[in-house]
């Protein structure tokens, strides 16, 4: 059993960094919403912060390496001008068209959002640190930046699966 | 969430930390809406970028900064770069700053809401070019 290279970076890009993308999430979304005074002890808050720190920075690294391998690496395949490309493929068949002129044009742009997302939710809890426990505002806009950059991604990843479902590179 | 606190009002609300202490002066939140207005301002220069990269034979030259990628290495490419540049330009300007959080969230969303619209491709592809 082989592996070439585009399907090499292929699953590098969607699975192992998507997976790696949703555990980063799980742990950050469950560090940032019980992140409340009621339920943290002093003790239990140095060590909450040290994982809170590692889950979004991990997200926002990932979410960068992600759109970059997408854009740089596999979309240079995808898009290629010939006639066995993923895009020609799909464009070639009216009943597969709207899958790239709909799906993936949506994608490869909205994906972009995802770093910049988590990049700024990753920034305020850098920023406030321990902090943050006793400014709620601050713990829920940074909740509101997480859960959109993970929205963003999550539809940028279904789109990819579905589209790699039809023609994978 | 009263979104229209500042911070030190949410502190005085929060009261003492889990130590019991007294609650120290907290940090200014100009640096947090820095990053969240820079984050509005990259989604939105993509999103406008994306529409012309439709509308204009020759933006859309002007974007394809790399042959293999196409259009997208330079709608990208400076959408990051304006992230960057209006992150470090806005934290400059607000680092010392205590701002209301409500206007800061409402100018997010909204960047964020026109960026959505402007990526999404039933709305820019009314803008191709013939």
């Amino acid at each position: 059993m082989d592996l070439s290279t585009r399907e090499f970076w292929a699953l590098i890009h969607g699975l192992v960094l998507g997976g790696g993308f949703l555990l980063a999430f799980a742990g950050g979304m469950a560090g940032l919403y019980s992140l409340k005074p009621e339920l943290v002890t002093e003790a239990g808050l140095t060590e909450r912060i040290r994982r809170l720190v590692a889950g979004t920075t991990a997200m926002a690294v990932i979410a960068w390496v992600t759109v970059i391998t997408g854009t740089w690496i596999v979309y240079p395949w995808y898009r290629e001008d010939s006639p066995t490309s993923p895009r020609s493929v799909l464009l070639d068949n009216p009943d597969t068209a709207d899958w790239h002129e709909w799906a993936f044009e949506w994608k490869e742009h909205i994906a972009w959002l995802a770093p910049l997302l988590a990049t700024a939710a990753a920034f305020i809890v850098l920023y406030y640190r321990a902090d943050l426990i006793k400014n709620q505002t601050a713990r829920k806009v940074a909740l509101g930046l997480f859960v959109a950059a993970f929205a963003v991604a999550a539809i940028a990843g279904i789109l990819g699966a579905l589209v790699t479902k039809n023609a994978s590179v | 969430m009263d979104s229209a606190d500042s911070p030190r009002d949410a502190a005085a609300q929060a009261g003492p930390g889990p130590s019991g202490g007294t609650a120290a002066m907290p940090k200014p939140n100009g640096p947090v809406a820095a990053a969240m207005l820079a984050t509005g301002i990259g989604a939105l220069v993509l999103g406008i970028l994306t529409v012309l990269n439709e509308a204009s034979e020759g933006i859309h030259d002007f974007l394809e900064w790399s042959e293999r990628v196409g259009p997208l290495s330079g709608v990208t490419s400076l959408a990051v770069i304006a992230f960057v540049l209006s992150w470090g330009a806005l934290y400059g300007g607000l680092r010392d700053r205590d701002l209301p959080w409500r206007p800061v969230i409402v100018a997010t969303i909204v960047l964020l809401a026109i960026a959505v619209v402007l990526t999404y491709p039933p709305f820019f592809e009314l803008f191709k070019s013939e």
